[in-house]
Parts: C-alpha cells; sequence; structure tokens
C-alpha cells in the first residue's frame, strides 16, 4: 500500500496505447478514456473502489481532497501514512511522511488538482451505503453457517439450468 | 437472460468483462482473439475460465448433419416461443439449410453451443444467483439483509474483518 500521496490504480482495467477501461463496481458499467477516471465521470477510493460519480451520489456525496482545508488535510495524510505503517503493509522503497512538517507543499498540489480519488470515508462502498451482492452473499453464507459449495449443489439438485433456475427466483 | 452490456468500443477496440472471473480483456477483432466466447444467452468468458467447468463446444466442432439439425431445432423452438421476428426467414427444414449458412456457422470463433455454457448450464454459478436463491430460501428481502449489515457496521473494513473471523 502507497497511502494517499500515491495510491494504487485499480486492476481491474485495461489500457492500450490510447484508452483504459473502466469498470463501476456499482452499476458494473465500462467507460473508456484516455485521461483518467475524472473525464469520463468516475472515481475512486483510497481502497481502490472504483465507480461513476453519479452512481456513488446515489449513496453518499463524495469527497474529493480540494474539498479539505489544507490543515485537515495534512492531518488526514499523516493518519493514513501512520496506519498503513502500523497494519505494517507499506510497500518496500516507499517513503510515508508521518509528520505534518514533511508534508511538502508539493504533496499537496498533487492532491488539489487530483479528480480522480475520493476519500474513503466518502466511498458508497467502503461506508457500506451500498453493498454488492457478493458481500451480501458472503454475510448469508457466515449467518446461517452454509458455505458455497452446498449452496451451489442445492441449486444444481433443483434446476437443471439457469434458465429454470430465473424462471422461479 | 439479459445481453450482458459489460462492454466498451471505441473506433479501434473493444473491452469484454469475464462473467466468470470478472477478468477485463481488451480487443480489437471479437472474442475469439482475446481468449474468450460467448454463449447465444450473451454470457462472456475466457475460454480458460469456462474449461475449469465444462468442455465448451463450437459449432465448427460439431459435424454438418448434427448442425443443421441444431440449427433447425433452434428455430424451431424460436418460432414455438412466438420469438421470430416478422422479417426474418427461418429454416425449419434441412433442405433449406444452404451451405453458406452451415459455412457461417463454422467461421464463427467467438460463440460456444447453448448447451456447453457453464454459466446457463450451471457449472458456474454466479454469486448474485446464489444470492437471490439464499434470500428466497431464507424467505429474506435484499433490504433487509443490507440494513442488518448497516447496522451490525459502520465499515467495510470492519464488516470484512468480521466475516473473515467467521
Amino acid at each position: 500500500m502507497k497511502g494517499i500521496i500515491n495510491m494504487k490504480i485499480r486492476s481491474g482495467f485495461v489500457s492500450n496505447s490510447s484508452s483504459s477501461s473502466f469498470i463501476c463496481d456499482i452499476c458494473k458499467g465500462a467507460e473508456e478514456g484516455y485521461a483518467g477516471l475524472a473525464e469520463v465521470e468516475m472515481v475512486r477510493c483510497g481502497a481502490g473502489h472504483v465507480y461513476h460519480l453519479g452512481c456513488g451520489e446515489d449513496y453518499v456525496q463524495p469527497i474529493r481532497f480540494s474539498d479539505i482545508d489544507r490543515d485537515d488535510l495534512i492531518n488526514m495524510v499523516v493518519d493514513e501514512n501512520k496506519k498503513i505503517i502500523a497494519s505494517g503493509k507499506k510497500e518496500a522503497g516507499t517513503i510515508l511522511p508521518v509528520e505534518p512538517s514533511e508534508i511538502t507543499d508539493d504533496m499537496i498540489r498533487h492532491l488539489y488538482e487530483n479528480e480522480d480519488d475520493i476519500i474513503s470515508s466518502s466511498c458508497a462502498i467502503c461506508t457500506l451505503k451500498y453493498i454488492d451482492d457478493a458481500t451480501l452473499y458472503q454475510h448469508l453464507l457466515n449467518k446461517y453457517g452454509l458455505n458455497t459449495d452446498s449452496i451451489e449443489s442445492e441449486i444444481r439438485k433443483q434446476f437443471s439450468n439457469l434458465a429454470e433456475f430465473d424462471g422461479q427466483n | 437472460m439479459k445481453i450482458r452490456n459489460g462492454f466498451v468500443s471505441n473506433s479501434s477496440s473493444s473491452s469484454f468483462v469475464c462473467d466468470i472471473c470478472n477478468g477485463v480483456e481488451e480487443g480489437y477483432d471479437g472474442l475469439a482473439e482475446i481468449g474468450m466466447v460467448d454463449c447465444e444467452y450473451g454470457h462472456v468468458f475466457h475460454t480458460s475460465c469456462a474449461e475449469n467447468y465444462t468442455q465448451i463446444e463450437q459449432y465448427r466442432d460439431i459435424p454438418k448433419d448434427d448442425l443443421i439439425n441444431m440449427i433447425i431445432d433452434r428455430y424451431k423452438a424460436i418460432i414455438a416461443a412466438g420469438k421470430k421476428k416478422a422479417s426474418e426467414n427461418l429454416p425449419i427444414a434441412p433442405g433449406e439449410i444452404t451451405e453458406e449458412m452451415i459455412e457461417e456457422f463454422y467461421e464463427d470463433k467467438d460463440h460456444v453451443t447453448p448447451l456447453t455454457c457453464p454459466l446457463c448450464t450451471l457449472k458456474f454459478i454466479q454469486c448474485t444467483d446464489a444470492y437471490t436463491y439464499l434470500l428466497k430460501k431464507y424467505n429474506l428481502s435484499a433490504n433487509s439483509v443490507g440494513k442488518e449489515i448497516q447496522g451490525k457496521f459502520s465499515s467495510i473494513l470492519e464488516l470484512n474483518k468480521y466475516e473473515g473471523n467467521n
């Protein structure tokens, strides 16, 4: 993990020499852009969730770094970096500033100019305002002490194909 | 089943999302070029992902006589279901299937036959479908499950930590 200053690009995209494709984690629609997420009206949080701005706004108002006061932003960067270091997820070779005085004007400007990323506390997925089917499914498996294999076997015993399944569910 | 709309295209390329591994591939000349196929219901997947579940079969793998019978059965089913478009002329007798039609099927590398799609045959079950099944089995609503999670956990990190421990 590289921290707020240098967050990871989501791996769920492909690119050729001229464009990149991004899949919305909420509506599953895809967009193709040439200059980052903002161009295709998408955003990404620190945890790597990518979605359409419009899809996210149905659940929570996104906050970009440019929406945050300078002092609050410095504290946020420092706190985030400390958490990454404490969790042992700091990538080798990455320098993460952990004192306000170590945050340079260049770093702040870089964040303020960043239109692609939002802070995790305003991410629709991180805050559980939107919960995808995989998460809901896992929760039910845990709740009822089930496992995927047994449920899938049960479905296959009851239905011979997806058309039949769709007709009854 | 719906035709999947999870692809984008510009003038030179298209991106396709695998319904099994959710990986994305970008191609310039159809699915086969990027190691993917689709079924007639619109499921798109990597050939290698599908082969973990079933031996996929393409039209070019089928002997000519069997292919003719398959085409006729398929068109009869479309007509019986009332799904034939008014402008369509669907052959329903072997003599009506031309060499050109056969050639078209044999040249098609992008599609698998309906009976060998791992999603259609439930060899691979998407979590959305399994989740829908559990909702019905336990007589739950999607809304109530979501609210239950939101009432117990304040973030996905907290939820994942809990789920990981259970």
